[in-house]
């Protein structure tokens, strides 16, 4: 850690030595190194994470749950939106190998995934936000509005959090239409389609019920995947959009040198991430009783 | 393993997919923009010249910034910072993964299981918050950068090498040559390198658009360092200083349009090259 954690905290202000041998003791720094360490440890899997510098004398814990269903609301919605446009594009490319359609989805893929999300952002924040002015341009509701109803304030919570839903959406999207595409060229060259068309049953069940169904399985796999990477994704999402969730709380912890806050913000995402990826492995047995662990 | 006439072979096949001499041509006219900035900037980025926030004119094509200096010249030459930064950290990461896949891959057993169990933790993590815990605590920097993103980005190129080595081990040749007494070393850098080199340089490429658009990404959190302005760096000083209330998008637009077209380039290279190499591969 660069500089004296005391110095951090104080922002360099002159203490008297009673007053710095109390901050010492406060915050445990008295004791070796690998004892503080040892009971940062302890401590975290309990739950504490000490307080934050920035927002002393708030404890990390606090400030990160307050933050987490905002990250949570963002990066699930965004999710969703994710999985069904590139069910939808991938099984049309699919479906349409080899022609036009096909490869102006495909290179259009590659072409939105080679933008950085931050930028995305902020162009729909430019925009959307200051020009058009359709949107708020921070914050994830309106500071200080009553609401005569509980619709309206989900409406606002709505309209706060759309542009990120959006951003982060079309940044990564791709990836799923990519993968059900591929997965799907191959499932198409199967006898039961052949049957299926045999039977004459129309185009878009075939596409649908019988084509991408059975092409799902590794878009599932890919969700822990992508829920790391929106993850990730959040930091920048919640920093040009000012939107109060853990994303944006690893970017005040950064700017302000705040290393507790820090490294409670990057324990909680690991353990989202981890969580996340054993649900979807559970899943994934279910989907296909192939599977056994 | 180079010859003439496999590279024009090579050529006939690649400039056949529209995608990849797009890409390539893509960075080709950056390359030459950056590599002769002095001549094509019409301003030293490091002088105010203007007004501040003058909005695109004649005098100045992309406008000025927040501190009067012409946005254009400043983008010419951000180039070189975001493409070098990219360049480094790609090849870092291309020769740690390698390596580690290699080794991995060819001895097995003990070895193998470490390297893999390590390679595992690397790629649960979440990669963004990792580097940025790493890079907020070794100080902001370019070389902070490119170290955090070769510490964590070697290690889905090693799983890719490993199971490439793994399949290239068994062939006859590998085989025949171990017969003859052909030691470990040998083995791996004249017979199994080279069969896999394909598959590492599509990676590689691959790598450059990843690491420019890390780099990118970091430094518009600041982590970046604000005397070698990067396109990222460039995007930091946009969204902190005011650019969007003054409604300045000669600010915002370009150094991400710069940003996004030179990693498109290299995704379509890379895309090109892993499919034809995988071709390649499987052919045999």
């Amino acid at each position: 850690m660069p500089g004296n954690p005391v110095d951090v905290f104080t922002g360099g202000v002159k203490l008297t030595v009673e007053a710095r041998q109390a901050l010492i003791e406060r915050f445990g720094l008295d004791a070796p190194l690998w004892e503080q360490f040892w009971r940062y440890i302890i401590n975290a899997f309990q739950g504490d994470f000490g307080l934050s510098f920035y927002y002393f004398p708030k404890p990390v814990w606090d400030a990160m749950m307050e933050a987490l269903p905002w990250t949570l609301l963002v990066i699930l919605s965004s999710l969703i939106l994710q999985v069904i446009i590139g069910y939808f594009l991938g099984a049309t490319a699919a479906w349409k190998v080899g022609t036009k359609t096909d490869s102006i989805l495909q290179t259009f893929s590659l072409a939105i995934f080679s933008a950085p999300l931050f930028w995305v952002a902020m162009i729909l924040l430019y925009v959307f936000g200051f020009q058009l002015d359709w949107f708020p341009l921070s914050g994830c509701f309106t500071a200080g509005a009553t609401y005569s109803s509980p619709l309206e304030y989900i409406a606002d919570i709505m309209k706060h959090a759309a542009l990120p839903i959006i951003a982060l959406t079309i940044a990564q999207y791709a990836s799923y239409q990519l993968i059900l595409r591929n997965t799907m060229v191959g499932v198409l060259k199967e006898q039961y389609i052949l049957t299926a068309e045999a039977k004459g049953l129309s185009e878009s069940r075939i596409k649908y019920r019988h084509a991408a169904r059975n092409a799902l399985l590794p878009m599932i796999t890919f969700l822990g995947v992508s829920f790391a990477v929106s993850i990730g994704g959040s930091v920048f999402i919640e920093t040009v959009f000012s939107y109060p969730g853990i994303g944006k709380l690893i970017y005040d912890s950064v700017l302000c040198r705040d290393y507790p806050l820090l490294q409670g913000c990057f324990f909680m995402f690991s353990l989202v991430v981890l969580v996340v990826n054993f649900v979807v492995d559970i899943a994934y047995m279910y989907l296909d009783p192939r599977i056994r662990y | 393993m180079l010859k003439k006439s496999n590279l024009i072979e090579f050529w006939r096949v690649y400039k056949q997919r529209k995608t990849a001499v797009f890409g390539l041509a893509i960075v080709a006219v950056f390359v030459l923009a950056i590599v002769f900035a002095p001549y094509i900037a019409p301003y030293d980025p490091s002088l105010r010249i203007g007004a501040a926030f003058e909005s695109p004119s004649w005098q100045h094509l992309l406008g000025t910034n927040d501190i009067g200096v012409d946005i254009l010249s400043e983008l010419i030459y951000a180039g070189r910072i975001s493409l070098m930064v990219g360049l480094i950290a790609a090849s870092l990461v291309v020769m740690t993964g390698s390596t580690v896949g290699l080794i991995s891959g060819y001895f097995g057993g003990v070895v193998d299981e470490i390297l893999m169990r390590m390679t595992d933790i690397v790629l649960i993590l979440p990669r963004f918050p990792l580097m940025i815990v790493m890079a907020a605590y070794l100080g902001p920097g370019m070389w902070t950068i490119i170290f955090v993103y070769s510490v964590v980005g070697w290690a889905s190129l090693a799983r890719q090498v490993r199971s490439q080595v793994l399949s290239v081990k068994e062939s006859t040749f590998v085989e025949a040559s171990r017969a003859i007494g052909a030691g470990n070393t040998h083995i791996m850098t004249s017979h199994i390198l080279p069969n896999i080199g394909g598959i590492i340089i599509a990676n590689g490429v691959m790598e450059i658009m990843f690491a420019i658009l890390t780099e990118a990404g970091l430094s518009f959190l600041g982590l970046g360092d604000p005397t070698h302005k990067s396109w990222g760096v460039m995007l930091y000083f946009a969204q902190i200083r005011g650019a969007f209330l003054r409604g300045a998008w000669w600010w915002i637009f370009p150094p991400g349009l710069c940003i996004s077209l030179i990693s498109c380039g290299f995704n379509f290279i890379g895309t090109a090259l892993n499919d034809l190499f995988g071709l390649k591969l499987g052919k045999r």
